[in-house]
């Protein structure tokens, strides 16, 4: 029989498409939340991807691993919202 | 010099722009209020993100400035709420990163006492901050802001949202509780707990919500009770520590700073220690971002810069581990 607490790790990479122009200064951001991350059950990884970011996120459970991305897409959205409205 | 500061410890999404000349250009407040019940730090934080874009918009308009025209990023790396400040830091980090303009860390604390400085020209006050996240009495001495007496639970200004919650009065609820106290007519006992030089205010709050669902008194009686318990408590702490310190003015800054029985009461005792009284500007009392950006200004000019691989927020930064070298 499946049994759901045995999810014990999850593992996620999802591609961001961000404007060039844009794309260090948002992985520079986020980098201090990559270090100090606000919770032990997750740790995310930054990187530059071929149209944007690459968020790598590994969690030790699929609750973490959720709260985690939804953090990081947060943040990112907030960025471009915000810099796309200041020229 | 003009700084952008960016505001969000709890509720408020604020972005202020402050120049060198203590003006300031903009102060756009933007207050997540929840559906029901008290702040959802995740909740809040998705309102700051969905607005940080539209309020540093309205600010820079409403300043008629260009982004260029910023010299420095200034944001509340603390204390408050995790995911607030990480909205704000993200976005002020972002900002600082593509502009290349510096980034400046504030203590949120620091800034309620700094923008009272700034905006009514005290110089050296003994400082009583009260807001819905903290109460803290407070002096410079020797390079930092030392606390003489702080509370040991909730904030006065929890106590009185929380209050007015359960009473379905408005929220934020001073206002309210303020307008319904004045007609107020009997004090109903409720616990003074003053221990040395802090304070509790958990006790008094399920107290006074005891009160409120006994029935036995109006809400008008209830109100005038808690605020004149509350405030007595923070009259007390205040007094002795302006006693203490001789400091020669004395200044009520923070959102209960609004309140204009604790003002009166700050008055009283300034005037019974010969010290001027000082209160923050209403349009300054709330949490903000000018007060950011001013400070951030200020510690700017003072020689400090926050690497942004120093930059992480720090939900628990008390005001007296900061320096302030713009005091020396």
């Amino acid at each position: 029989m499946f049994n759901e607490g045995l999810i014990k790790k999850a593992s996620a990479e999802i591609h961001v498409m961000v404007p060039e122009e844009v794309v260090e200064a948002v992985i520079d951001a986020l980098r201090p939340e990559v270090e100090s991350p606000s919770s032990e059950r997750s740790s995310t990884y930054v990187r530059r991807g071929v149209d944007g970011i690459v968020i790598s996120t590994e969690a030790s459970d699929t609750t973490a691993m959720r709260a985690a991305v939804n953090s990081y897409l947060r943040w990112i959205q907030g960025m471009l919202n915000m810099l796309s409205k200041i020229e | 010099m003009i700084a952008l500061g960016v505001e969000s410890t709890a509720d408020n999404l604020g972005i202020g722009i402050v120049s060198s000349g203590k003006e300031v250009l903009a102060n756009i407040i933007d207050v997540h209020v929840p559906e029901e019940g008290g702040i959802h730090p995740r909740e809040a934080a998705r309102h700051h993100s969905d607005e940080m874009g539209n309020a540093v918009r309205r600010a820079l308009d409403t300043a008629g400035v260009s982004v260029d025209e910023i010299d420095i990023i200034a944001f509340a790396q603390g204390p408050g709420l995790g995911p607030c400040l990480r909205t704000g830091a993200t976005s002020a980090r972002a900002l600082a990163a593509y502009m290349g303009k510096p980034l400046v860390g504030v203590n949120h604390c620091v800034a309620h006492v700094e923008v009272g400085r700034m905006a009514t020209g005290a110089e050296d006050p003994l400082t009583l901050y009260v807001s819905g996240g903290n109460t803290i009495v407070s002096g410079y001495e020797s390079g930092r802001y030392r606390i003489f007496g702080e509370t040991l639970d909730i904030a006065v200004g929890n106590c009185l949202d929380s209050f007015a919650r359960e009473a379905g009065l408005e929220y934020p609820g001073g206002p309210d509780i303020e307008r319904k106290a004045a007609a107020g007519k009997n004090l109903i006992p409720l616990p003074y707990t003053v221990k040395g030089m802090d304070l509790s205010y958990s006790g008094l709050l399920t107290a006074i919500t005891t009160e409120l669902h006994s029935g036995r008194h109006t809400v008008e009686d209830l109100c005038y009770s808690l605020q004149e318990t509350a405030y007595a408590m923070l009259g007390e702490v205040t007094e002795r520590a302006l006693a203490h310190t001789g400091k020669p003015e004395l200044l009520l800054t923070g959102g209960v700073a609004a309140n204009k029985r604790l003002a009166g009461i700050v008055r009283d005792i300034a005037g019974e220690h010969g010290a001027e009284p000082h209160v923050v500007p209403i349009r300054l009392a709330a949490d903000n971002g000018a007060m950011i950006a001013w400070t951030g200004l200020i510690a700017y000019q003072a020689g400090h810069v926050t690497p942004l691989d120093a930059s992480h927020v720090n939900p628990s930064w008390r005001m007296d581990q900061v320096e302030i070298p713009w005091r020396e």
